[in-house]
């Protein structure tokens, strides 16, 4: 391999992150979505989970950290919610990741299902604590759902992603 | 000769890689919490690292709201020519309707003058405002806030009130130099003075992160309904009188409901105005 393609595939090792990061921002875009209030799909989950999962490497305490914290930053929320969620949620997965890989794309899903239940109960549980009352759990339970319905959009694609990566590096 | 890339999982197999990706994690975590209870006790540099991102991201925000918002405008064009006859008797009829109340109005505007110039009120109709693209949310479900495409340079100042052509939105929380957030009045943290109309009784529209804010501080004996208008009062001087908040969309004996006038998730720009309560020394010198 040329030098120029060795710089190719060091770059191509971004693209988790850069694609992680376009999506937190696609999650702050007015898409003027009626019913659901302002509420969208948590597309920093989706991409901190599948990277875990797939390419622990290209995903590390870090870089989940700064998705969720570039997160935070966006929506307003509390500054660490979204930082110390997805750290968690890498971690998690990250240790779990041989009982994922390889399986059919329906228990990815499901495992993922109940990632994102937790991480909204974890969510729900630090939003209680932070703003000293009882705060209301359906926004949460709403974005639980819409995110988990979305799963497969946006999953699909970053599989995709994680695909090509796979021959990085391999001859 | 070709060099692979050696992932970075097995650079980290050895005993003192996993030892150093562990107390990355818990160094992480220790972080995590730390930012939490710095963001929550109003630390100065939290707040300015919040406004300089803001700024920073903006334009990339401004361009990716582009193509959702022209999506929406000719999805909504769409819904309107299925429907445009039956829109045009509507407003036909309206048009006849609203004829008659600029009668009344011009009328009433007549007499509030008169009275005005008899009585030396201070005129209350000059305010300022800055139209400005919303160019994000915060789409999550603990927040409710808005992302503005204008800042400090256009004349957006925190505290300001973000209002629409039916009603209050907001108030600006955070302004950066190109972008501001405004704090919508269904987030968890809006506490704003209102009164219902024509009753003048006064309470707080307080947020709890659902569609429908409550009333906080609302006299036991107030006589309330189902439909009564809620407006600003002023009260607290952030906020100017009268704005149309929404209607009462639920009373009960231990809670009372407010549906806003403003659909807060399909907003595609907002006013924001440029109010300053009187003070006294400048009641003082009025006429």
């Amino acid at each position: 391999m040329s030098d120029r393609a060795f710089t190719a595939d060091r770059l191509l090792i971004a693209v988790p992150g850069l694609l992680a990061v376009l999506l937190v921002m696609l999650g702050v875009v007015p898409l003027g979505v009626p019913f659901v209030g302002p509420m969208l799909p948590d597309f920093a989950l989706i991409a901190v989970y599948v990277f875990a999962v797939q390419r622990p490497d290209l995903m590390p305490h870090w870089l989940a950290f700064l998705v969720g914290l570039l997160q935070d930053l966006l929506s307003g929320g509390p500054l660490g919610f979204g930082a110390l969620i997805c750290l968690g949620v890498q971690g998690l997965c990250s240790a779990q990741r041989r009982f994922l890989v390889g399986r059919p794309f329906a228990i990815g899903w499901i495992a993922f299902a109940l990632v994102a239940l937790a991480a909204g109960v974890v969510g729900w549980l630090l939003a209680c604590v932070y703003y000293f009352t009882l705060v209301a759990p359906a926004p949460a339970l709403l974005q639980f759902a819409i995110t988990v319905a979305l799963f497969p959009l946006v999953a699909a694609p970053l599989l995709t992603v994680c695909h090509r990566l796979a021959q990085v590096g391999n001859p | 000769m070709r060099r692979p890339v050696k992932p970075l999982a097995s650079r980290m197999a050895s005993p003192l890689g996993l030892l150093v990706n562990r107390f990355a994690f818990a160094f992480l975590l220790a972080l995590g919490l730390t930012l939490i209870v710095a963001g929550r006790s109003g630390i100065g540099p939290v707040e300015r690292t919040r406004v300089a991102v803001l700024d920073l991201l903006s334009p990339v925000l401004e361009v990716m709201s582009r193509p959702v918002s022209a999506m929406n405008r000719a999805a909504a064009e769409v819904e309107q020519l299925a429907s445009v006859y039956d829109e045009n008797a509507r407003l036909r009829e309206e048009v006849a309707r609203l004829r008659h109340w600029q009668e009344v109005a011009r009328q009433l505007e007549r007499d509030n003058a008169e009275y005005r110039r008899l009585l030396a009120v201070r005129s209350r109709s000059d305010i300022a405002y800055i139209t400005a693209p919303v160019i994000g949310e915060s789409g999550g479900p603990f927040v409710r806030t808005l992302l503005l495409a204008a800042g400090s340079r256009d004349g957006v100042e925190s505290y300001q009130a973000a209002v629409s052509d039916l009603g209050l939105v907001g108030r600006v929380t955070e302004t950066g130099r190109d972008a501001a957030r405004v704090l919508l009045i269904t987030d968890l943290n809006s506490r704003v003075p209102v009164m219902i109309e024509g009753t003048r009784r006064r309470a707080i529209l307080a947020g709890d992160n659902t569609n429908r804010p409550r009333l906080e501080f609302l006299e036991a004996e107030a006589d309330v309904h189902v439909g009564d208008r809620v407006v600003t009062s002023g009260h607290g001087g952030i906020l100017p009188p009268g704005l149309p908040v929404g209607v009462l969309s639920s009373v009960s004996e231990s809670q009372v409901r407010v549906r806003p006038f403003v659909e807060l998730e399909v907003l595609e720009r907002v006013n924001i105005l440029r109010w300053r309560a009187p003070t006294l020394e400048a009641g003082l010198d009025g006429p």
